[in-house]
C-alpha cells in the first residue's frame, strides 16, 4: 500500500517556553486519524501541552481529522497548554474556513508565528482565548 | 410507484476499508478536473464523497464480521449544471443519525471528537436525501448543483 500519513515531533523553544511542534504529511482521513490522536494524547499525558501542529505538507484532512484536533485542543487547554496550527495549505485553510473551524482554532502563517503566540499568551499571564470567543 | 434510478454515468466499488479513501478522493478530484468544476465546487464534492464512503464503510464494519463479503459502492450521475452522488452499503440503518445531524451553522456544535460527516455532507451539498431497506442497505444521496462552463 501507498504511504500516506506520517508523523514527526521536535522540541523547540520560544523565549523560555518549550513547545512541541507536530509535522504531520499525507492525508489526515478515517484511516490515519487515530495515530494523530494517539500521538497528541501522548504529548498530553506528558505534560507536553504547548503544541504547533504544522500542516505544511498535509494535502487533505476529513471530519475524523478536525474532531481529533478539538478535542485535543480542549484536553490542551486543560492542562495550562494549548493547541495552534500552522502552515496550512490553502486546500486545507479553504475546509477549515468553508466549516467553520478556523473561527475556534488559532491558525497561523507560519510555526515562528505560532511560537511568537504562545510568548504573547506567557507574557499577558492569559490562558489562550476560550474557542467560542476566539473569532 | 416508485421510479426507477437512470443508470449512472460512472461508478466505482470499494471494500469496506477506508484505506481505499485515498483512491476514492483521487477518483472525485480527477472527474472534477475534467469537468471543469470551480475549487470551491471540487473541493466540497471531494469531501462530501469521503464523508459519504466513510460512513458507509463504518455502518459495513459494525454490522458484518466479514466487511469484505459487502462493497462500498459510488455511483455519479452527471447532468450540465448538476452532479448527483449515490453511496451504497448493506451495513446497519443510519437513519436516526441521518435525521439528527443538522447544517453547520452556528459555531456551538464543533466540540465534538466525531460524527461531522453528515452535518458536513447537509452544509455542503444542495439536496440530500437518505433511503435504508432492511435487504439491501443503505442508499445516501446527495446533489452538487455546479455553475455551468458558459458561466465560468
Amino acid at each position: 500500500m501507498w504511504k500516506k500519513f506520517d508523523l514527526t515531533t521536535t522540541e523547540d523553544k520560544a523565549g523560555e517556553l518549550t513547545l512541541y511542534v507536530v509535522n504531520v504529511k499525507g492525508y489526515l482521513d478515517s484511516s490515519t486519524f487515530q495515530d494523530l490522536q494517539d500521538h497528541l494524547h501522548q504529548l498530553i499525558d506528558e505534560g507536553k501541552c504547548r503544541i504547533v501542529v504544522e500542516f505544511g505538507e498535509l494535502n487533505y484532512i476529513s471530519s475524523a481529522g478536525l474532531g481529533v484536533l478539538m478535542g485535543m485542543l480542549q484536553e490542551a487547554r486543560e492542562c495550562d497548554g494549548d493547541l495552534k496550527l500552522a502552515n496550512m495549505s490553502s486546500k486545507v485553510r479553504n475546509l477549515f474556513d468553508m466549516l467553520g473551524f478556523s473561527r475556534l482554532i488559532h491558525i497561523y502563517e507560519d510555526v515562528e508565528s505560532a511560537k511568537k503566540a504562545f510568548l504573547k499568551d506567557d507574557a499577558n499571564g492569559s490562558e489562550p482565548t476560550p474557542m467560542e470567543e476566539s473569532y | 410507484m416508485t421510479r426507477e434510478p437512470s443508470p449512472a454515468d460512472l461508478a466505482i466499488e470499494i471494500s469496506a476499508d477506508s484505506r481505499w479513501l485515498l483512491l476514492v478522493r483521487e477518483y472525485v478530484n480527477l472527474l472534477a478536473r475534467q469537468l471543469d468544476l470551480t475549487h470551491e465546487e471540487a473541493l466540497q464534492l471531494e469531501m462530501c464523497v469521503d464523508e459519504a464512503c466513510s460512513n458507509s464503510i463504518h455502518a459495513v464494519q459494525k454490522l458484518h464480521a466479514d466487511p469484505d463479503k459487502c462493497k462500498v459502492r459510488l455511483e455519479l450521475r452527471l447532468a450540465d449544471e448538476h452532479i448527483r452522488v449515490t453511496v451504497i452499503d448493506c451495513g446497519g440503518d443510519f437513519s436516526e443519525h441521518f435525521h439528527n445531524a443538522l447544517p453547520m451553522t452556528g459555531l456551538t456544535d464543533r466540540t465534538r471528537k466525531r460524527g461531522y460527516g453528515l452535518q458536513i455532507i447537509k452544509t455542503l451539498m444542495d439536496e440530500v436525501s437518505y433511503e435504508h431497506d432492511p435487504h439491501h442497505g443503505n442508499r445516501l444521496h446527495f446533489t452538487k448543483f455546479v455553475r455551468v462552463v458558459s458561466d465560468k
